[in-house]
């Protein structure tokens, strides 16, 4: 891609998602939570269940939430955890129900993500069961608490439907189609049960297909625990917020694969009786809840909590509003906790995340990283679907630009659930069906997968190109009529085994793969090739300012390099691929990608992100140093000069005219404010 | 691979010289139509089927889902296919469908009156067999033996709903997956038409083969699925119902499960479905 193609000031989209400002909002019956819902501010929920009475299995439905108001006390007052109450859902059927609706309304507090139900549960056991919301209690709940009823949870079940359901579908299903269509009724079926009132905690890469169905109120997930890793999962949650125009919140899970982290006791040992390791040192380490929390809340969460242990057993007395009171004392968590709302009180316009890239792929991909926790087996798409060539390319796109992402959830170490990001932590991933509204928010879109681009797709991709923006693909996408767009005609098959790339005077190795031959017509330029002249890399501009860039090689892969057979999966290893990402690709993909960014950072790899509001002299960045070694190195502003930077953590100016050299400890995480001497952007209306 | 018009009737000739169709299963069974076809898992459709093609391809028989009975039995009786069984696979799906153990109570008794009224269809329409499956456990809350008992309670209360023979077949990925726990709940259910049904790429799936998986139920078996599945080492255990000779699926032990019992080719292949079924019939044939 010829650097000239790219604007040397960029156009940066800065608009946070107002879902009241989509089409169709007015009409929709399930409303996406507003900004205004969440009176313009980042909300923070605790609270996680009412106490009893007795144990509402034991009572034959007759049972009664007590110390309601006390309980609600500790956790909004005498603790400021916030306005967000996050209830286990048996206290919809306490006698007294009425009474915590009402006392939820008097205090202005916000009900979240009603938990445990579980499919094949029995209702009578009042724990993880399946329930149906009468209409009595959710017209109740709707009409005292108005949009602060923020939806019954749909937690952590697209995991489940994956690990526990997708196989039985019989046959298994032989189409892209046929996936969508068996996870679309099991959905259905839970949004019937809980009013079509929802909210998901996704535990898997499913966001779009729950924003989609129309019946959710806001997107999030389970952070840590055994789950994805979080930059590349965020990337498809706020591409799914963004297309379908739905908020998104933030959660880190205390749980790992192995156990929980329980503080209450901070010097007992860690215990297996349960069942599993918990005690002080299992679970989710403090340093991966602490980068969780900054990470999350500069991705742009509207809502953030940890799932638990803010409070230890031992008690203390303390004096709240005058009145001295024995409360329980904070944990780390809670202490973490308490710290984080502060630093957001204290730095309110952290702007919004900038994701100048896209990566889109097919609406029914039904695609999920080449492992995960809900099936030993890997590579799969729906849960039931052998990955195709396409699936690869989307998974080794990803590893280089979350480097180790697939290992999230399979090392004691905790690696993979935040990674280094080479090209910026700076992608949103949409998909196919998504308007020109949203794709205009982007500067470059990358199309991955097994998506064909032809028809609508086709006409909104021309369109994008053709008000400036710069479009990625590979021949193998092309449908019907694309190839005119990126200034080439596509021919036969063809392979290789080497590639010269720009720059360079030899051939470089490649593993073999196919490609489509290419003849390019006048305008567009060749930027890697075949020894024998082959087109392998075909950029055009386009006259509005836009650019197409065009790889020949068959998903820009390799050939299989070796059996799946030969791939195993296991604990605190690495997991291959059967295909290998060329390296002409990574020649012209990545630098290309690098582009985009607003900074440039000298130094070891290091998870980086930028924030952006109104003001084009102000960039916030965030560097989240996920080594267990201190990071040494440079952050530059491409462009401008700087006039003040200021390190958001500690407080202290940092020196630099051109960059600033800096530290970031080792797990650690640190947020730096610049003031430049020009614009870095323009705001992109 | 497409066939023509032609080579399909061409395929029913050499079917029925290798008496693997419809002569030879009819004498074995007093009269079902063989081979049979499940046109939904086929075009994963449930309707708008290429019956009339199916039957010049050799197939006498249909195999339906309990969900597409009547207008599924219209489609046949106007291409001259005779349904056979129903397969109520699709329709046991814990949580949505439910299953015959299913551990919430409503669910199980919902999932069992649709069967009964399925089954009520059969006997007016001589249908001959419901196939079945166990399900998986529940999440929570249900052992095993729960699981267990659930199902034969469930298997007893269907043989009292219709003349059809209700036939329990192993599947993948749930709770009994191996002929012999099949062949031992069909025995503990103790009822006339109760017996087994043998689906040769489940037995894959659960790593038996298929012959031996006929020799276990014995006399139990009463009906045969045939498609293939992947079981390679490394790669995932999918239920993808494949044409035969794109697995793992032995000729020879296919031919050795099925005898002279009747079968019904359960392949889903919406984009070929046709040519498919054929080629599944001309693998069974080969050789």
């Amino acid at each position: 891609m010829p650097a000239s193609s790219v604007r040397r000031i960029p156009h940066s989209a800065i608009h946070p998602v107002c879902p009241d400002e989509y089409p169709g909002f007015a009409s929709r019956p399930v409303k996406p939570v507003t900004r205004g819902d969440l009176d313009h501010r980042l909300q923070t929920a605790a609270l996680r269940g009412f106490e009893f009475d007795r144990s509402p299995a034991d009572s034959h439905g007759r049972f009664r939430v007590v110390h309601i108001g006390e309980t609600l006390d500790l956790w909004t007052r005498d603790f400021d955890f916030g306005r967000v109450i996050w209830p286990m859902w048996p206290f919809l059927f306490a006698e007294n129900w009425r009474e915590v609706i009402d006392e939820l309304a008097a205090r202005k507090l916000y009900l979240f993500d009603i938990w445990a139900y579980c499919p094949s549960g029995p209702f009578e056991r009042f724990e993880w069961s399946e329930y149906r919301v009468t209409d009595e209690i959710h017209d109740y709940i709707r009409s005292k608490l108005g949009g602060r009823f923020l939806g019954y949870d749909n937690g952590e079940q697209d995991g489940r439907y994956i690990g526990g359901y997708a196989k039985l579908v019989c046959p298994a299903p032989a189409t892209r189609e046929q996936g969508w269509e068996a996870f679309r009724q099991y959905f259905t079926q839970l949004g019937n049960d809980l009013h079509n009132y929802l909210t998901a905690l996704n535990s898997l890469t499913f966001p779009h297909y729950f924003a989609q169905m129309g019946n959710h109120r806001m997107l999030g997930a389970e952070t840590a625990q055994a789950l994805p890793s979080v930059p590349m999962w965020y990337a498809l949650i706020r591409g799914a917020g963004k297309q379908y125009g739905i908020l998104w919140f933030g959660n880190a899970s205390v749980w790992n694969r192995w156990g929980a982290k329980d503080l209450s006791k901070p010097n007992a040992e860690d215990t297996n009786a349960p069942g599993y390791w918990s005690g002080p040192t299992s679970g989710t380490s403090m340093s991966l809840l602490r980068r969780l929390w900054y990470v999350l809340t500069m991705y742009g969460s509207v809502l953030m909590s940890y799932e638990a242990g803010q409070l230890g057993s031992a008690k203390e007395e303390r004096v709240v509003n005058g009145k001295r009171k024995s409360l329980p004392v904070l944990t780390d968590i809670g202490r973490e906790y308490v710290r984080g709302i502060a630093w957001c009180k204290a730095h309110p316009d952290r702007g919004e995340l900038h994701t100048p890239v896209a990566l889109l792929w097919d609406f029914h991909a039904g695609w999920a990283p080449p492992r995960h926790l809900y099936t030993g087996e890997t590579f799969l798409v729906w849960g039931n679907m052998p990955y195709e060539k396409g699936d690869h390319q989307i998974d080794l796109v990803l590893r280089e630009l979350y480097p180790g992402y697939p290992d999230a959830g399979f090392y004691h170490s905790e690696q993979g659930f935040l990674t280094s990001t080479p090209c910026g932590d700076s992608f949103d991933v949409l998909l196919s069906d998504a308007p020109q509204q949203a794709l205009a928010r982007y500067e470059c879109i990358v199309v991955l997968g097994e998506t064909k681009i032809e028809g609508e797709l086709l006409a909104r991709l021309a369109a994008y190109v053709e008000s400036g923006g710069h479009l990625v693909a590979s021949a193998g996408q092309l449908g019907h009529g694309a190839a005119r767009l990126f200034g080439v005609e596509a021919g036969a098959a063809a392979e290789a085994n080497h590639a010269m790339i720009p720059d360079h005077p030899w051939p470089i190795n490649e593993p073999r793969f196919r490609y489509t031959r290419l003849t390019w017509n006048p305008g567009a330029v060749l930027l890697a090739h075949t020894r024998q002249g082959d087109p392998l890399v075909v950029s055009k501009a386009h006259g509005s300012g836009g650019s197409t860039l065009l790889f020949a090689a068959d998903r820009m892969l390799s050939n299989p390099v070796c059996s799946q057979e030969h791939i195993p999966s296991e604990l605190d290893q690495p997991i291959s691929s059967p295909y290998a990402l060329l390296e002409h690709v990574k020649a012209v993909l990545l630098p290309h990608l690098r582009r985009y960014s607003l900074v440039e950072i000298d130094g070891p790899p290091i998870q980086y992100l930028v924030n952006l509001t109104e003001r084009t002299d102000r960039l916030v960045v965030t560097l989240c140093n996920n080594s267990p070694q201190t990071w040494t190195g440079s952050v530059r502003p491409r462009g401008p000069g700087i006039k003040r930077a200021l390190n958001w953590m500690s407080g202290k100016r940092l020196p630099g005219r051109d960059g600033i050299r800096m530290t970031v400890p080792p797990l650690d995480v640190v947020v730096v404010e610049f003031l430049l001497d020009g614009p870095a952007f323009e705001v992109k209306r | 691979m497409r066939m023509t018009r032609r080579e399909l009737v061409t395929l029913g000739g050499a079917l029925a010289a290798a008496e693997i169709g419809p002569e030879g299963f009819a004498r074995a069974d007093g009269g079902a139509p063989s081979p049979a076809v499940n046109p939904v898992f086929l075009t994963g459709r449930k309707t708008d089927w290429p019956l009339r093609e199916l039957a010049a391809a050799g197939f006498r028989g249909l195999e339906l889902t309990p969900d597409c009975l009547e207008e599924g039995g219209r489609a046949a009786a106007a291409a001259g296919l005779q349904v056979v069984a129903v397969d109520a696979l699709p329709e046991l799906r814990p949580y949505l469908t439910g299953s015959l153990s299913d551990a919430v109570a409503w669910r199980r008794r919902s999932t069992l009156d649709r069967l009964r009224k399925a089954m009520e269809w059969m006997g007016a329409h001589g249908a001959s067999y419901l196939i079945v499956a166990p399900s998986r456990q529940a999440e929570n809350y249900q052992s095993a033996q729960d699981a267990r008992a659930l199902l034969v309670e469930s298997l007893r209360d269907l043989a009292g709903a219709g003349p059809s023979a209700v036939l329990l077949e192993a599947a993948p990925f749930r709770l009994f997956d191996r002929a012999s726990e099949i062949a031992s709940i069909v025995d503990e259910v103790a009822k006339p038409n109760v017996a087994a049904a043998l689906d040769l790429g489940h037995t894959l799936l659960a790593g038996e083969s298929p012959e031996a998986a006929a020799r276990t139920l014995g006399a139990r078996l009463r009906f045969v699925h045939l498609h293939d599945a992947d079981v390679r080492k490394g790669f995932p255990r999918l239920d993808r119902h494949g044409v035969p000779g794109t697995g793992s699926l032995d000729r020879g032990e296919a031919r050795a499960a099925i005898g002279g019992l009747p079968f019904a080719v359960s392949v889903a292949s919406p984009d070929d479905p046709v040519g498919a079924a054929a080629r599944t019939l001309k693998w069974l044939a080969q050789g």
